[in-house]
């Protein structure tokens, strides 16, 4: 065989492969579903169309890789940039659906307080360690007829001690409050005080911050100050309430839940609640935001798909802790709380995984914003390279 | 170098006065003289429920206008002006000009990258003269400028105030071709942290019809990040004793406590926007050069700068302390008593981070950097 003829078979097979390796880029991965077209509205704003038969979209099976699909397609030099990963990994779901783990603290416990023991301070404000103080309450939100119940407990070289001359007065913060204080009866329980408080009893038409300043001394202590704060929403002034309606589907690869509400103060609302799946493992939080009138009505609250696989979810899904309230942006108080709707709901189908989109989160504005922080590099701009996450997004 | 035993000692017999002079350069350098000193400081930014809405006509020609801030008068307290003589006459309110002129220091949708800094509680602004502070130096970045935040931060809603205020430069400067970096500090944290969560402008952006329509809400602001130093994210346990609160300088004080902070927005709502955070903390050797951050080091958790502990500056989403678990409590000798050897602000042992969120920088170089060395530190170490 002459070199010319080995180098033309040479070269068709070079060809051959290259012609390979572009097919089969092209070829979409078995059980892979298109995403949807994004196109630009006439206004500017982009917006992403439906596909074209209108089945869910972009479902995928379990156990995809997720780094593969966080890769953007258009992606150019700076993609590794650790700044662009982060702004990548923080929006990976949209807005509406946290990733919610066992670590959610402070979605699993939307109420939860945060007053500790601790040193009390001396007469020229310095820690005075011999003696420790815990002065906090079981909540911090209180609506409608809800009561508070208020405790304190002293203690000196670690043992307890009833502290003396104890006052707890209750006193409405903001201009709305009818500025009436109220003071608490304290009764002893084993080894500390406590105080129970009604609000709306006193209060019923306030919204805002409520205080509770304890006093309170001891032998060879001086008398010490502490003040709660709470969050407080009168029964009258309840902008809306929960039904106890749900219904949920499966919408372009995310699970909806519709939620009943009987709204009686129009307005913007924020919805949300936590989802659980059968082994009691949470999954994901969700939230609404959206603008309601009078009357009763739906709003969903959209799980995006993702989550139930990061979770490894398996159906049925509960949704509990369902609270709301109404926004009242550029104002304080700055919200007015419905009522926290106890029960849970289980959802009413069996859903598979299969049935959920597995590829993370892309939008218009995302694309932008990777965009500027290409262009911010190339500008000069020494971007933040983090050197911890640990915000529970777990994969 | 003082023994920490020894200067809680010495902290007892030092004078109250001193104590409180202390306090007022505590959380914000603010010794300007008339503004935040003597406390609260005036201001033009209005919340809507001190607002006079005035409505005119009748039936269907009637229209109502909601004054949504001072302007044209005096400040909310009196002490200073918003009327567009003030100027002239020397007696704005610190707030004046971007809430009634429209001065924002910046040129909207102009392709600028703009360096805002957000100051900390009991202040007015983040640079003052006289201080160590300044401005982060983008002369090395083309079409940069870096932006001095006037938000007023000093009462008892200081934070929802100075949050209005911020999502006007944010809105004027982030916003169309623009894009920000916002450096904040200390309570600076919860004023942009509730800015993004509550008062972000936004554009809902809908697809689909029927029950198959999802709408989004689309920031509108261009953030690229957003760089917290001793951030107060998490509140101050300093917040929850009157004897303490009252050290500060203004009505904010009593306002920040973790359970009031934690429960005011949702941390979690950053709008896509990478938080980044880092903090210092005062070992068992040093303390801090700072008479009152060293006394407040006592009634914080470990570990804490003297104002803000480890749980707010690292952006957890509880109140953990570290070593709160009973582990990682090694005997040491200049503490004489346990000390907690766990002194990483990115120790995995202790909490979750609020979801948005990341820590900058995890070295121990930020040992006996306390709250006030660390309002610098960010810009310091990011060089611009």
């Amino acid at each position: 065989m002459d070199s010319n003829k080995v180098l033309r078979i040479g070269l068709m097979l070079v060809g051959a492969a290259v012609l390979l390796v572009w097919f089969l880029g092209r070829v979409p991965d078995e059980g892979s579903v298109e995403e949807p077209s994004v196109v630009e509205r006439p206004d500017g704003v982009a917006s992403r169309a439906p596909s074209k038969d209108g089945a869910p979209s972009a479902i995928r099976d379990a156990g995809v890789e997720l780094g593969e699909r966080d890769e953007d397609p258009a992606s150019s030099g700076y993609d590794d940039h650790p700044s662009i990963r982060q702004y990548r990994a923080i929006t990976r779901y949209p807005s509406s659906t946290r990733r919610l783990t066992t670590q959610s603290t402070d979605l699993l416990q939307p109420n939860k307080r945060h007053e500790r023991k601790q040193p009390v301070p001396d007469p020229v404000g310095n820690a005075d360690r011999t003696w420790e103080v815990l002065y906090t309450a079981d909540r911090y939100f209180v609506r409608g007829e809800e009561p508070i119940t208020v405790s304190l407990a002293l203690w000196h070289e670690g043992d307890p001690v009833i502290p003396t001359g104890v006052t707890m007065v209750a006193t409405p913060r903001a201009a709305s409050g009818s500025g009436a204080q109220v003071e608490l009866s304290v009764e002893r329980v084993d080894a500390e005080l406590r105080a129970l408080l009604v609000p709306n009893e006193h209060w019923p038409e306030y919204i805002g911050e409520l205080d509770v300043t304890g006093t309170f001394s001891a032998p060879g202590l001086q008398a010490q100050t502490g003040r709660l704060t709470f969050y407080f929403t009168a029964n009258a002034r309840t902008p809306a309430r929960f039904t106890g309606t749900f219904s949920d589907d499966i919408r372009n690869g995310d699970l909806t839940v519709a939620v009943g509400v009987s709204v009686e103060t129009a307005g913007t609302y924020r919805i949300e609640a936590n989802l659980f799946d059968q082994n009691d493992q949470p999954i994901a939080w969700s939230q609404a935001e959206t603008t309601l009138s009078p009357g009763t009505s739906d709003v969903s609250l959209i799980f995006y798909g993702l989550a139930f696989h990061d979770a490894g979810a398996v159906a049925p899904f509960t949704l509990r802790q369902l609270r709301g309230y109404r926004l009242r942006r550029g104002d304080s108080p700055h919200r007015e709380d419905m009522p926290s709707y106890e029960a849970e709901y289980e959802t009413s189908a069996r859903y598979s995984l299969a049935d959920f989109r597995s590829v993370p989160h892309d939008s218009p504005h995302k694309q932008r914003m990777i965009e500027r922080y290409r262009d911010a590099i190339e500008r000069g701009v020494v971007l933040t390279e983090p050197e911890f996450v640990g915000d529970g997004r777990q994969r | 170098m003082m023994n920490r035993v020894k200067t809680a000692t010495m902290i007892r017999t030092t004078l109250t006065a001193l104590m409180a002079a202390a306090a007022v350069w505590f959380v914000a350098p603010t010794a300007q003289a008339g503004k935040v000193g003597g406390g609260d400081a005036g201001r033009c930014e209005r919340l809507e429920s001190e607002s006079v809405t005035t409505c005119t006509g009748k039936g269907k020609n009637r229209v109502c206008v909601t004054e949504d801030s001072y302007c044209g008068g005096l400040g909310n307290d009196g002490s200073c002006s918003c009327d567009a003589s003030c100027v002239a006459a020397g007696n704005c309110c610190t707030d004046y000009e971007p809430v009634c002129a429209g001065d924002f220091q910046c040129s909207p949708d102009s392709g600028q990258i703009v360096f805002l800094h957000q100051g900390g509680m009991c202040s007015t602004q983040w640079d003052y003269s006289g201080n160590p502070d300044r401005l982060a130096d983008v002369s090395g970045i083309s079409n940069a400028v870096s932006v001095d935040v006037h938000g007023v931060q000093t009462d008892s809603t200081g934070t929802e105030v100075a949050a209005k205020t911020f999502a006007r430069y944010a809105d004027a400067c982030c916003s169309d071709s623009n894009s920000c970096i916002v450096y904040n500090y200390s309570n600076g944290d919860n004023v942009v942290g509730f800015a993004l969560d509550q008062l972000a402008t936004v554009e809902q952006v809908c697809t689909g019809k029927g029950k198959n329509r999802v709408c989004e809400d689309v920031p509108s602001w261009n953030i690229l990040e957003v760089r917290t130093a001793a951030g107060n994210g998490g509140g101050s346990e300093l917040s929850n004793w009157e004897l303490l609160a009252d050290l500060f300088a203004c009505s904010l004080a009593p306002e920040i406590s973790p359970s009031e902070i934690r429960n005011l927005y949702d941390h979690n709502n950053t709008r896509g926007v990478p938080v980044y955070h880092m903090g210092g903390f005062l070992d068992q050797v040093s303390g801090s050069d700072d008479i009152t951050l060293d006394a407040a080091w006592w009634f914080l958790p470990w570990h804490n700068d003297g104002a803000v502990a480890y749980h707010s500056a690292g952006a957890r989403n509880d109140s953990v302390e570290w070593c709160g678990d009973g582990n990682n409590l090694v005997w040491d000798w200049d503490y004489f008593g346990n000390w907690c050897a766990d002194e990483n602000l990115c120790s995995s042992n202790y909490g979750t981070l609020f979801q948005g969120h990341a820590i900058a920088y995890c070295s121990m170089l930020m040992e006996n950097s306390d709250h006030i060395d660390q309002k610098m530190e960010y810009i310091l170490y990011m060089g611009q």
